[in-house]
C-alpha cells in the first residue's frame, strides 16, 4: 500500500465558484430569514408559548449530533487502530468542524436576543448543561481543531493517537451533554430519562456515520476521483451496527415508558394518537430510519452494492432528522401535567395536545445552517490538503489480492 | 528539483500559516473588543436614602429571612371568575396583541374536572416561586435566579431568549415575549426577545404592598388569596398553613412551591 | 527566510489587536481636541456631585451596578432609579409633552444617536415615565 497522498480540491475555477456562490446564497438567505425573526419577533414563526423550539432547533440538534458521530471515522483510524480509515480521517476532522458550526449557528441566531452572545460567553451558570455545552461545543472545536493540526503536519504525526483519543472523549462528553439537555427536565413527561445521554451517543454514530458516507461517494464523483467498493461497504457493514445500536436504545426507551402508567399517556400520544407526529415517528424514524436501512444493508442480496450503502445513508439521514422531531416537538406537544390524572383546560392552553405548524422562516434557518457547513467544508478543501487522491481497493484495502488476469483498465 | 519544491512548499505553508494565524487573532480581536470597549471600571454603591415613594424603598436589600408565599382558598374562587387575571394583566401592561398562542400570561385559571368522578373546580395557576426553581438550574446565563426573598425572576438584562427555562418549567410559569412592546408599565419593564413569568408584583412588595392580584380578589372578588411571609410564624398566611391542610402542585417532582392550594381536593 | 515570515503573521496580529483595542473615545478626550460636542439638554434639579465629566464617563458601569443591586438584591433607592434619571433629564417638545426615545432631543438619544452607540434600556423600559407629586418633591424638583 502506497502512503496517501493528500490534495486540494482540484475543482475548475469556475464549477468551485459556483458551488460557493450557492451555498452562499442558501446560507445568505438563512441570516437574513433569522433577521427577520429576529425584527419582527418570533411570532412571525410557528413558535410560540407551547411549542417553544421547533424547526431551528431540530435541524440544529441533529447537525450537533451528527458533528460529534462524523469525526467517528477518524476515531476509528487513530484510536482503534482501523488504518483502512486513515485516509479519511482529515476530512472525517474538517466535516465534524463544519457541522457543528452549522448547527451552532442556527442555534445563535433562534435565540430571542442574539445580539447578547456576549454575555453567554462571559455570565456561566455552571448548574445548566447549556452551560456546559457552550464550553463542549466550542472546546469540541479547538480540540479537533488540534487533532487536524497533528495529522497534517508531519512533525506532529506521533501525537495524533492521543489527540484522537481526546477528541473521542470530548465528543461522547459533547453528545452526553446534548442528550442530557432532554435528559434533565424533570417537567416533560417525555423527557426526565437518563437513557437520553446513550440514545444520543448512538444515534450520533449512525447519523454521523451516514452523513459521511453519502458526502465520501458525492466528492469522489465531483472530482472523478477512484473510489474502491471495499471501503464504502466496510461503511455499509459498520452502518447496519450503529442503526442496530441506536434502535436498541429507541426501543427501551418507548417500551420503558410504556410500562410505567405515568409515562403510558405520553407513550400512546406518540404512537398511536399524535397524527402528524405519530407519522414522522412510524414512517420517517422507524421505517425509513432503521427497518429499510437494515433490510438493504443485512439482505444478501443487496449488501454487496455500495449505491445501496448510500441509499441506506439517505435513508439514516431522514430518520435521523425525523427521531429529532419527535423528540424535540413530541415532547413539547404532549401537555405538561400539574394535576395528575385529571383533565384540565385554561387560556393558556393547558390540559390540550398542542400542535406545531412551521413557517417558512425557521425552515430556511434549518437549511441555512446545513449551507454553512457545506460552505466550510468546500472552503477548507479547496485551500487545505485534505483529500485522498484514491480510494480505490488496491491502495487501502489492506488484504487487497490483485487479479490475476488483468483487465483492459488494470496497470 | 524535489528540493526546491519542497522549500517552496513549506515556504508557502509556513507563510499561510502565519496568515491563519494573524485571521484567527483579528476574529479573536473583533468578537472580544466590543465588550473590551464597553467595559469600565469604576462605579459608585448606592447611597440608601431613606425616602421611599411609590417606587422606591430607601435601598433596602431583600431580606434573606424572608420567603414570600401565597395561599390560594380554591374555595373561595368561583370557575368564571378571572379577576386576579385581569388585575395582572392591568398592572404589568400584559394586554395581548390578539394572538392567544403567543401573548403572555403570567396567571391563569385552570378548571380541573376528574374524568373518573365528574368533580370540577378552578384556581388560578402562576409562577409557583419555588425553593428549587428548574428553571434557574438550567438558564445559561443565571439570568433566571432567585432573590433572597425567595422571589423567582428573570434578569431580562441578561436572558439571551434561549427558552430553556420554559422548557423546564413544570407549571408552564413562562412566556416568551414574541414580539415588539411599547408603552411598558415604567414598573414592570418587558421587552421583545426575553422570557418573563409572575414576579409575585415584585415592585409592590419591595414598598410594602400586595401583588395585585392578591389587593384585587380581596377588593372586588372573593378574597381567596393571602400574601405574606411563611417564614414569619406570626404572619397570617403562617398561621393559615399551619392550621389548615395546603397543597403544592406537583409536590413530588421535589421544588417546594411557595404557592399553597387549600381545598384543593379532586 | 522561514522565521521572517511567520514573524511577519505574528506582527500582524499583534497589530490587529492593538487596533481593536485602542479604539476607545472619552469625552475628557473630546472636550480637550475641541470636537465638536451634540446638543444635549440641561438636565433640572441639582447637578450630579461627582461631576458631569464624571458622570459621563462612568455612566455605563454606574447604571449596570445599579441594575445589578436593584434586580438581584432588591435595593431601590430614590435617586439612583433609572426613573430619577428620566424625571431629572425628562426634554419636552413645544407642545410642553415629554419626548420619547425615538426624538433626538431624548436626553440618551442626543449622545447615543451621536456616537452611533446602540442603546437598547427601553426597549423594555418605559422612556417617559409618570411621576406623582410626593416623588416630584422627593426629587427635589417642581415640573407639572
Amino acid at each position: 500500500m502506497k502512503p496517501t497522498v493528500f490534495q486540494k480540491l482540484p475543482l475548475s475555477t469556475g464549477a468551485y465558484y459556483t458551488a460557493l456562490f450557492s451555498l452562499a446564497v442558501i446560507a445568505g438567505i438563512g441570516v437574513l430569514s433569522a433577521y427577520y425573526m429576529e425584527e419582527n419577533g418570533h411570532w412571525v414563526t410557528g413558535m410560540n408559548n407551547q411549542i417553544v423550539w421547533g424547526l431551528p432547533h431540530v435541524f440544529a440538534v441533529f447537525l450537533i449530533v451528527a458533528a460529534s458521530g462524523a469525526l467517528n471515522v477518524a476515531s476509528l483510524s487513530s484510536v482503534f487502530g482501523r488504518t483502512a480509515y486513515k485516509p479519511l480521517a482529515r476530512l472525517s476532522g474538517l466535516v465534524a468542524i463544519a457541522l457543528l458550526i452549522g448547527g451552532l449557528t442556527v442555534l445563535v441566531l433562534d435565540l430571542g436576543r442574539p445580539d447578547r452572545l456576549i454575555i453567554a460567553m462571559t455570565e456561566y451558570n455552571f448548574k445548566s448543561i447549556f452551560a456546559w455545552n457552550i464550553f463542549l461545543y466550542t472546546g469540541f472545536i479547538v480540540v479537533t481543531a488540534i487533532y487536524l493540526w497533528m495529522m497534517m503536519e508531519r512533525r506532529m504525526n506521533p501525537f495524533i493517537s492521543i489527540a484522537g483519543t481526546a477528541a473521542f472523549v470530548w465528543r461522547l462528553a459533547l453528545t452526553t451533554g446534548t442528550g442530557l439537555i432532554f435528559g434533565f427536565l424533570i417537567a416533560r413527561q417525555a423527557y426526565d430519562a437518563a437513557i437520553m445521554a446513550p440514545m444520543f451517543i448512538a444515534m450520533s454514530f449512525a447519523f454521523g456515520l451516514a452523513i459521511f458516507q453519502l458526502f465520501i461517494v458525492g466528492i469522489f464523483q465531483a472530482t472523478d476521483r477512484p473510489l474502491g467498493d471495499y471501503i464504502i461497504l466496510r461503511m455499509g457493514r459498520l452502518l447496519r451496527i450503529f442503526i442496530v445500536g441506536q434502535a436498541y436504545f429507541v426501543i427501551v426507551y418507548h417500551l420503558a415508558n410504556l410500562y410505567a402508567a405515568e409515562h403510558s399517556g405520553v407513550e400512546t400520544f406518540i404512537l398511536t394518537s399524535g397524527g402528524t407526529l405519530s407519522q414522522v415517528f412510524w414512517i420517517g424514524q422507524v421505517i425509513i430510519g432503521v427497518v429499510l436501512p437494515l433490510i438493504l444493508l443485512f439482505n444478501t442480496k443487496t449488501k454487496t452494492k455500495p449505491l445501496h450503502v448510500s441509499m441506506a445513508s439517505i435513508m439514516v439521514i431522514i430518520g435521523g432528522i425525523s427521531a429529532m422531531y419527535v423528540v424535540i416537538i413530541g415532547g413539547q406537544s404532549f401537555p405538561l401535567v400539574l394535576f395528575p390524572g385529571m383533565d384540565v383546560s385554561s387560556s393558556f392552553f393547558d390540559g390540550i395536545i398542542n400542535t406545531y405548524s412551521p413557517r417558512l422562516p425557521e425552515l430556511l434557518l434549518g437549511v441555512g445552517g446545513i449551507a454553512i457547513a457545506l460552505l466550510i467544508i468546500l472552503v477548507g478543501m479547496r485551500i487545505m490538503d485534505f483529500l485522498p487522491s484514491s480510494l480505490a481497493d488496491r491502495d487501502i484495502n489492506p488484504h487487497h489480492k490483485p487479479p490475476t488476469v488483468l483487465g483492459p483498465n488494470e496497470k | 528539483m524535489t528540493k526546491c519544491k519542497n522549500e517552496t512548499e513549506k515556504h508557502t505553508n509556513l507563510k499561510r500559516r502565519g496568515f491563519l494565524g494573524a485571521v484567527a487573532a483579528l476574529g479573536a480581536g473583533a468578537v472580544v473588543a466590543p465588550g473590551v470597549m464597553l467595559y469600565q471600571t469604576g462605579g459608585a454603591g448606592a447611597t440608601a436614602d431613606n425616602k421611599v415613594t411609590e417606587f422606591s424603598n430607601g435601598g433596602k436589600a431583600a431580606n434573606p429571612n424572608t420567603r414570600w408565599g401565597l395561599l390560594v382558598d380554591t374555595n373561595k374562587c368561583p370557575k368564571d371568575c378571572t379577576v386576579c387575571v385581569s388585575a395582572c394583566v392591568e398592572e404589568n401592561g400584559l394586554e395581548g396583541k390578539g394572538r392567544p398562542q403567543t401573548d403572555a400570561q403570567w396567571i391563569r385559571k385552570i378548571d380541573i374536572k376528574n374524568p373518573t368522578t365528574g368533580f370540577q373546580t378552578s384556581l388560578p395557576v402562576m409562577c409557583q416561586h419555588c425553593d428549587e426553581p428548574p428553571c434557574v438550574d438550567v438558564c445559561p446565563t443565571g439570568a433566571s435566579f432567585k432573590r433572597a426573598d425567595g422571589i423567582v425572576l428573570v434578569d431580562k438584562h441578561t436572558c439571551i431568549g434561549c427558552r430553556y427555562c420554559m422548557m423546564a418549567c413544570p407549571y408552564k410559569a413562562r412566556s416568551f415575549v414574541h414580539e415588539t412592546l411599547g408603552n411598558q408599565k415604567p414598573w414592570a419593564p418587558r421587552g421583545k426577545g426575553t422570557v418573563e413569568s409572575c414576579t409575585f408584583c415584585v415592585h409592590r412588595v419591595d414598598v410594602g404592598r400586595t401583588p395585585a392580584c392578591v389587593e384585587k380578589c380581596s377588593r372586588d372578588a372573593g378574597g381567596a388569596m393571602t400574601f405574606g411571609d411563611i417564614n414569619d410564624a406570626g404572619s397570617e398566611i403562617s398561621m393559615l398553613l399551619k392550621k389548615l391542610g395546603t397543597q403544592q402542585i406537583r409536590r413530588d417532582l421535589g421544588t417546594n412551591p411557595g404557592v399553597y392550594y387549600q381545598g384543593l381536593s379532586t | 527566510m522561514k522565521a521572517v515570515f511567520s514573524s511577519c503573521g505574528h506582527l500582524i496580529a499583534i497589530l490587529a489587536l492593538m487596533v481593536n483595542l485602542s479604539i476607545v473615545p472619552t469625552s475628557v478626550a473630546l472636550a480637550e481636541q475641541n470636537i465638536p460636542f451634540p446638543t444635549v439638554a440641561k438636565g433640572m434639579g441639582e447637578a450630579h456631585p461627582e461631576g458631569n465629566v464624571t458622570i459621563r464617563k462612568n455612566h455605563p458601569s454606574l447604571l449596570s451596578h445599579q441594575r445589578d443591586e436593584t434586580m438581584r438584591q432588591g435595593k431601590r433607592p430614590l435617586k439612583e432609579s433609572l426613573k430619577a434619571c428620566l424625571a431629572c433629564h425628562q426634554v419636552r417638545d413645544n407642545s410642553g409633552d415629554v419626548v420619547g426615545k425615538d426624538d433626538p432631543r431624548f436626553f440618551c438619544t442626543a449622545c447615543h444617536a451621536y456616537t452611533a452607540t446602540t442603546i437598547d434600556c427601553f426597549q423594555c423600559h418605559n422612556d417617559r415615565p409618570k411621576f406623582t407629586k410626593e416623588t416630584l418633591k422627593s426629587l427635589g424638583l417642581n415640573t407639572p
